[in-house]
């Protein structure tokens, strides 16, 4: 039940996509988000989708890992695509069976939410797979820094982040353990109704509660010992550097980018 | 007793975790082994050498990649799991952090509870679990939350020995306590097995509980069983056991130093049983020094 946490997963590696800053990475995505609603048609989802995939390739991932949080959400994927298939009724027909019609309208509807899905998860994924979870965290502070002149704590948000993410597998291994110790004294947690089975999660529940606290507590001591005490003045072990690597990435993105939103709105192009 | 003993037996069994990923790791290799009803075993072995993930099979927490595990012929398999979760306590490591009711007393009677005991019987027995693990009458109305946390120890530990089971499985059970919260632990798991006649598995890595306590010892490494029978067999060869990453006892070391200088010396695993093999020998000098002394 709590094996298959993939959230923020890294995989270690050595390639361009690994060594790139962080910086550089999120950005991209983010653009290349903004790029999946920009564009229209078949031809350019199909390109930016091949894209995608040799990014991916760049990365030398297993095809495996980086399809994976297709999986997990696969039923949303399924079923907001059907949907609009089913219920879009603008364009010709193409197909009709009984009561039920498939426009070239519905057909198109369909087709591009499933790409802007799968795209958006699949460079998630990638981003995640490429970039160490800190490395994340320390690329959000960086980027957002210039809000401290109005005194949002950037450094306090990123902290707090950066050990939510650290925490993930610790947790999912202490929630094993407890449901592990419940069941053992025979607690049941598949069968009876919903309130049933609601109920069988408050022997979890509490004890996973309390060992959070206890754990924030700790950590919160531990880290004062070592005399932390926020953002200000502090430097970083491994300070983001803009290099070579990263201007080529960025360069290429830009220009993918511009291209793909040049190509894909004009409306000629189906 | 119950009608038939509730022996274990294991057959060949293997446990992969993630099995086709690179992660994958054989923790649990072939092991066949089986333990009689009253038995008081010990499992010992270095960190990741699959003691914990061996006795999660004996009630069903993990299933087996391949092989087989029965309890009392019962089959550990998806139709009998309540029957032997029923027959089987298991304390994890700090067993205190699965407390969540909100007094002692609920607590220690969730799993009887959930076992579907007779509610007019509830009462009693958890007062009678609480006697046996030391735990103040008073003690049974409060939050586990305000109690000490030898006193949660205790606590957790009554709501296994609650529902009487037959086979009593202690990961570790005395981890982080002071001696003497060690010695009354293992004198109240001592008494429910001399009492109630219960099987007792204890996964430790304190070789000088384990030597004093068990009567056989398992000792594994990488996934495999590599060493069985009593203790003073298996902690005979230290060699042996310090190639599977562990030291023998204390006093079964200090006793092969105390050789060097007193050859006749046997072997002894407690400071009890170390003390009264050292009188033997000095005895036995004392009446040869004399014996020469008085033919002189």
């Amino acid at each position: 039940m709590f094996g298959e946490v993939t959230v923020g997963q890294y995989i270690h590696g050595e390639s361009a996509l690994h060594r790139a800053d962080p910086r550089t990475k999120l950005i991209a995505a983010v653009a290349l988000f903004a790029v999946v609603f920009l564009i229209r048609g078949y031809v350019p989802y199909l390109a930016l989708a091949a894209a995608l995939i040799a990014v991916a390739a760049c990365s030398r991932l297993p095809l495996r890992f980086v399809l994976k949080g297709l999986k997990s959400l696969r039923l949303i994927i399924v079923f907001s695509t059907a949907v609009n298939i089913l219920f879009n009724r603008s364009g010709e027909a193409l197909l009709e069976a009984g009561p039920l019609t498939l426009t070239t309208g519905a057909a198109y509807a369909g087709f591009s939410l499933l790409m802007r899905l799968t795209i958006i998860i699949t460079a998630g994924s990638v981003l995640t797979l490429t970039t160490t979870p800190i490395g994340l965290a320390g690329a959000v502070e960086s980027l957002l820094s210039p809000l401290k002149a109005i005194r949002v704590p950037v450094h306090e948000m990123s902290m707090v982040m950066t050990i939510a993410i650290r925490f993930i597998p610790t947790i999912s291994a202490e929630t094993a353990r407890i449901m592990k110790a419940q069941a053992a004294r025979g607690s049941d947690f598949d069968t009876g109704g919903l309130v049933g089975k609601a109920r069988s999660l408050i022997p979890i529940l509490v004890p996973l509660f309390v060992s959070a606290i206890r754990r924030a507590d700790e950590l919160a001591v531990a880290m004062e010992s070592r005399c932390y005490r926020g953002g200000e003045g502090r430097t970083k072990l491994r300070s983001l550097r803009f290099g070579k690597v990263d201007l080529a990435v960025a360069l290429c993105a830009a220009a993918a980018f511009t291209a793909f939103i040049a190509f894909g709105r004009l409306p000629s192009v189906f | 007793m119950p009608a038939h003993p509730m022996d274990i037996r294991i057959k060949g069994l293997t446990h992969v975790y993630m099995k086709g990923t690179q992660f994958e790791k054989r923790a649990v290799d072939g092991v066949t082994l089986s333990v009689a009803q009253g038995q008081y075993c010990a499992l010992i072995g270095r960190t990741g050498s699959g003691k914990s993930t061996l006795v999660q099979h004996i009630n069903g927490l993990l299933r087996p990649t391949s092989g087989t595990v029965s309890v009392g012929g019962m089959e550990v398999a998806k139709r009998n799991l309540r029957a032997v979760r029923a027959a089987i306590g298991m304390a994890f490591q700090y067993p205190e952090h699965q407390l969540f009711e909100e007094t002692v007393h609920a607590d220690i009677a969730f799993g009887l509870k959930k076992s579907g005991a007779d509610p007019a019987e509830v009462d009693g027995r958890v007062s009678e679990a609480a006697k046996a693990v030391g735990l103040h009458e008073t003690l049974l109305g409060k939050s586990p939350f305000e109690i000490s946390g030898g006193e949660r120890r205790r606590a957790a530990i009554a709501g296994i020995l609650v529902t009487d089971p037959s086979v009593l499985i202690m990961d570790e059970p005395a981890a982080g306590l002071d001696p003497k919260g060690r010695d009354e632990l293992f004198e109240i798991i001592g008494r429910f097995h001399r009492d109630k006649g219960a099987t007792v598995i204890l996964v430790s890595h304190s070789m000088d509980d384990v030597a004093a306590h068990a009567e056989r010892v398992i000792a594994m490494d990488a996934g495999k069983v590599v060493m069985d029978g009593p203790p003073s067999e298996v902690f005979a060869d230290a060699g042996a056991i310090e190639a599977i990453g562990l030291l023998p006892p204390e006093t079964a070391a200090f006793m092969a130093r105390l050789r060097a200088l007193m050859p006749e010396l046997g072997a002894a695993l407690t400071v009890g049983d170390a003390a009264a093999e050292v009188a033997r020998a000095l005895r036995a000098r004392s009446v040869i020094a004399s014996s020469q002394g008085s033919s002189q």
